[in-house]
């Protein structure tokens, strides 16, 4: 049989394995009930061995991936930052009686989200000094990493990697499952609003943007050539944008249901920070443009979701409507102010439910070919009238649109009217949504 | 069907019965002036809702040139003239008419007339609760006038007056004038600053709640007040009692011996108020928050925080983080400028009792840090406790007023308050609010220990310099705040630097010091 051919049949059904599980167990990873299933991280130096992923090969090419890490990608510096001052006065402001460099509430992110500082297995004393290094991504090698190099490696599907500790980075759900567990966050590890105040930067993630973003330590082709590679698609960018919304969604919600149920709540990180934290002026472009169906005072929500309608609007399957109302069960409850803990977490809860079987099997759902380029513009246009953008509402739309700009640049299809300078440029101290909305609104006719 | 019919008409019996009853006995109150004081006097003063026109026809309040009248005056007689030409009181009602409330409403989804809003009008006119007690003087549109703060009763408003009473009339005491006819005792700075606060902090019994809601559609920020200085930006219609004539003096109950200062006495004053004003509301707001099923009425409600906790630009290096958090980071507090002068007033009780002094302000420092607990249990704090921790530091400010009945603001006392002030205003970084009460509480009453303290040329400069990061010269006249004033005072809000405030703070002190000593 053609290994190809074979490859072929393994990565979807792998996918929709990985998918089974992923979203539970990588995220229940991280809780004190997995404490016996210890991950053995063996650091960066395993990796790095001349032989192997740091041969000082080209760009993107296999043996060139420590090289490019360590001196290219920003994640390698996630533990650095720990020593920082930011990360001192952040200290202060929390009375956190530890140095961040060793609170586990920061090491899970910049570190490893299975990293577990007391215990720290003996074989890589230096593991965490390396960042969010190979394993963090890959997950811990202790089992895997003396045969992930053999032939036979790759006959295993990712079920069965994984279950000796490799995380699926080959599907794009699973790539952008390791990216939302710190990105967006998780239960246990996330960016609350206390670690904000205390100077901790806000998160913002859109994937295909961020993953444009990140120095590739991997080849390109096998993302989007068909034929150099079972995984490639020309439609990638499109795709990582699509999978990116409905990943980051169902993350989002999880962390919502978490929250509500389990933590200090209201949970300010949830909501638009330039709602609040802008300074009062007056006249006021907020009150001008008013607050569509919000009651004036009332916070914005829905940051990470702002466009997961629009994803939602392209799969197949009659769960994906469902989804989508329930999504919007839980925006109507956000936005009728002060919304009660326990009606949060059950609506989000129900959501998550949706959305893990929606995560499943998304590969079949998706569209054969993925047509997105005037899809922004209808959103925008059909939100119209009742359209009062926020800060974050426009952080979203202007990552995914340049996400999407790129995916129609490789499917050399038109895409979405360039964003005008003032949006592009415009995510503003002083933001104005009145005027971001006028210039959405012609924008989208123009470019209609 | 027919039931309803028998009731209606029955209600419509009742209905009549009660107006004409009510009718008959507002015409029997008029045409039978209430009797004086020795006669026993009203039980309770009938309410009778007037305009200004009651007050400045006659040649009353709106005749300084020639009063009419040969008994001694216990006003100017300009009032109305004064309010009429300069208050912004007088623009209350009108601004409901304006572009801003129209704003308001429409975001708000108030269909009616919201000049009819009683969750408005309750602060910018009067609520009538008895539309037969209206006499035909009263326009709605007058806004905040005579009645709203003197009291809207025909008792004291006839007996006042009339010629045949007047005599009478000015032999009574403040006391039984407000008791027993309804005339608000407003030269008690207690009961003028409870007054005040009950439109400018708020008074949930009144109905008196600018809420987060209001201020998202477009109400203006209500300020810090300190009541010396925004009783002069009015402008005041009446003069100190220790700028009056003797014999007004004895009327009025005031003892020149005393040398009381009055503005230093109104500061204080104020800030306890203040203090005891929004922890009632607090308390109010809390404990109606915590029994709420309604999401807007729900605690939070968020005009109960810091509003510049959350609105202020988000900024790398930012004060607040230098600064540090009460408790813990991200969670708003209360609002911070109604305890800033508060440990003043126990200064000022300590000066002649230091033991007393000394239990209130370990006193407060509890009370204080019960609300931070209270805060800091949850995000938004724990409605019940802050209910309760707010209400018992609203009883403790209480006690402080009595004590300051043997605590005199001579001219030692300011002296100490100053010296106080200085030593208060290091102890942390002031929020923009806070730093105004200290900027505010200084002028009045380092001006009223020495009025030409300006003369000197750096405390000059330094004043203005502090106007300058704090916008405390208040607009003359009748200037609407949500205009110019208001875009100005955030700016100044806006670019705040609490360091640079301290720095300019104790140059002016030093000064003040100075110059006082030299004298």
């Amino acid at each position: 049989m053609n290994p190809r051919l074979l490859l072929l049949a393994i990565v979807p059904l792998g996918i929709a394995f990985a998918l089974l599980r992923e979203p539970d167990s990588s995220v229940a990873d991280a809780g004190p009930t997995k404490v016996s299933r210890t991950p053995q991280f063996l650091g960066a130096g395993s990796c790095s061995a001349s032989a192997c992923h740091n041969a000082n090969f080209a760009k993107g090419h296999t043996g060139s991936e420590y090289t490019l890490w360590i001196t290219r990608d920003p994640h390698a510096k996630a533990y650095e930052t720990l020593f920082g001052e930011r990360s001192l006065l952040m200290q202060k402001n929390l009375r956190s009686p530890m140095s961040a460099h060793e609170d586990p509430r920061c090491l899970k992110c910049h570190v490893a989200p299975d990293y577990d500082v007391k215990q720290a297995p003996p074989v890589a004393p230096y593991f965490k000094t390396d960042g969010v290094s190979c394993e963090s991504c890959h997950g811990p090698a202790k089992n895997w990493a003396a045969f992930h190099h053999l032939a036979s490696w790759q006959l295993k599907t990712p079920a069965q990697k994984k279950s000796l500790g490799m995380k699926d980075t080959q599907s794009l759900a699973g790539r952008a499952q390791v990216c939302v567990t710190c990105h967006v966050g998780a239960p246990g590890m996330e960016v609350d609003h206390d670690l904000i105040a205390a100077g901790h930067p806000r998160l913002h993630f859109e994937f295909a943007a961020f993953h444009d973003a990140m120095p590739r330590h991997w080849p390109d082709f096998k993302d989007r050539d068909a034929t150099k590679s079972a995984r490639g698609r020309p439609d990638f960018e499109a795709r990582a944008w699509l999978v990116g919304q409905l990943v980051t969604a169902h993350a989002a919600l999880e962390l919502l249901a978490d929250r509500a149920a389990e933590k200090p709540w209201p949970e300010f990180a949830e909501y638009d920070c330039a709602a609040c934290h802008h300074d009062l002026q007056s006249p006021s472009a907020r009150q001008k443009s008013g607050y569509g169906k919000r009651k004036p005072g009332v916070l914005p929500w829905g940051h990470y979701l702002a466009l997961s309608p629009l994803a939602i609007e392209t799969l197949a399957g009659e769960d994906a409507q469902a989804l989508r109302d329930q999504l919007r069960a839980v925006q109507k409850i956000m936005d009728a102010g002060n919304p009660r803990r326990d009606g949060v977490a059950d609506a989000a809860r129900r959501a998550t439910v949706i959305s893990r079987t929606v995560l499943r099997d998304l590969d079949q759902r998706l569209p054969h070919s993925l047509s997105l380029q005037a899809r922004l513009q209808t959103f925008v246009e059909a939100r119209g009238a009742d359209l009062a953008p926020t800060a974050d509402w426009l952080t979203q739309v202007q990552l995914s649109h340049a996400a999407l700009r790129k995916a129609a640049r490789d499917l050399r299809s038109p895409g979405p009217a360039e964003l005008p300078k003032a949006i592009r440029e415009g995510l503003p101290l002083h933001f104005d949504p009145q005027a971001i909305k006028q210039r959405l609104l012609s924008n989208s006719k123009k470019g209609s | 069907m027919l039931a309803t019919r028998y009731k209606a008409c029955a209600l419509m019996i009742v209905a009549t019965l009660a107006a004409a009853a009510l009718v008959l006995g507002r015409e029997t109150a008029r045409s039978s002036p209430a009797p004086v004081a020795e006669q026993g006097g009203p039980a309770k003063p009938a309410r009778l809702y007037y305009g200004v026109l009651a007050c400045s026809n006659g040649g009353c309040h709106n005749n300084p040139t020639s009063p009419n009248q040969k008994d001694i005056l216990l006003c100017a007689y300009d009032e109305v003239d004064i309010w009429t030409k300069h208050d912004k009181h007088r623009l209350a009602a009108k601004v409901l008419s304006g572009e801003r409330s129209k704003q308001m409403a429409k975001l708000l989804g108030i269909k009616g007339d919201i000049a009819k809003e009683p969750s408005c009008v309750s602060c910018h006119g009067v609520i009538v609760e008895d539309k037969n007690s209206v006499h035909e003087s009263f326009d709605p549109q007058e806004g905040v006038s005579c009645g709203v703060c003197h009291g809207h009763y025909s008792d004291w408003v006839a007996q006042h007056s009339a010629f045949l009473q007047r005599k009478k009339w000015r032999s009574l005491g403040r006391a039984v004038k407000e008791e027993q006819f309804g005339m608000r005792d407003l030269w008690d700075p207690e009961k003028r600053a409870t007054l005040c606060a009950s439109c400018h902090i708020g008074n949930a019994a009144e109905g008196k709640v600018v809420t987060h809601a209001m201020y998202a559609a477009g109400h203006p920020p209500l300020p810090g007040v300190e009541l010396a200085t925004f009783s002069d930006a009015m402008p005041r219609h009446w003069k100190y009692l220790s700028e009056k004539p003797a014999n007004v003096q004895k009327i009025l109950e005031y003892d020149p011996s005393k040398s009381s200062l009055e503005r230093t006495e109104l500061v204080v004053v104020s800030a306890l108020v203040s203090f005891r004003e929004s922890m009632k509301l607090l308390a109010a707001q809390a404990e109606q928050g915590a029994e709420a099923k309604e999401a807007d009425r729900a605690w939070p409600e968020l005009a109960q925080f810091d509003c510049y906790a959350c609105h202020h630009d988000l900024k790398s290096d930012s004060w607040r983080q230098k600064r540090g958090y009460a408790g813990k980071p991200g969670r708003p507090t209360m609002r911070a400028w109604p305890t800033a002068l508060v440990p003043l007033a126990v200064l000022h009780v300590g000066k002649a009792n230091p033991e007393r002094e000394q239990k209130l302000a370990s006193e407060l420092r509890d009370k204080l840090k019960e609300l931070t607990a209270a805060f800091d249990a949850q995000p938004f704090g724990d409605a019940k406790t802050v209910a309760i921790a707010a209400r018992q530091a609203a009883q403790w400010a209480d006690t402080i007023l009595k004590d300051f009945k043997t605590a005199p603001f001579d001219r030692a006392a300011a002296q100490h308050l100053v010296v106080g002030m200085g030593k208060e205003s290091k102890l942390r970084l002031l929020d923009f609010d806070s730093a105004r009460q200290f900027g505010w509480a200084f002028r009045s009453i380092q001006g009223e220990l020495d009025p030409k303290f300006t003369a000197n040329a750096d405390s000059a400069k330094a004043l203005k310099e502090l106007d300058e990061q704090l916008k405390l010269e208040l607009p003359k006249g009748q200037v609407e705040i949500s205009k110019d004033f208001l875009k100005d005072a955030l700016e100044k809000l806006n670019n705040y630097e609490p360091e640079q405030f301290r720095r300019t703070f104790e140059r002016l002190m030093q000064n003040g010091q100075k110059q006082t000593r030299k004298e």
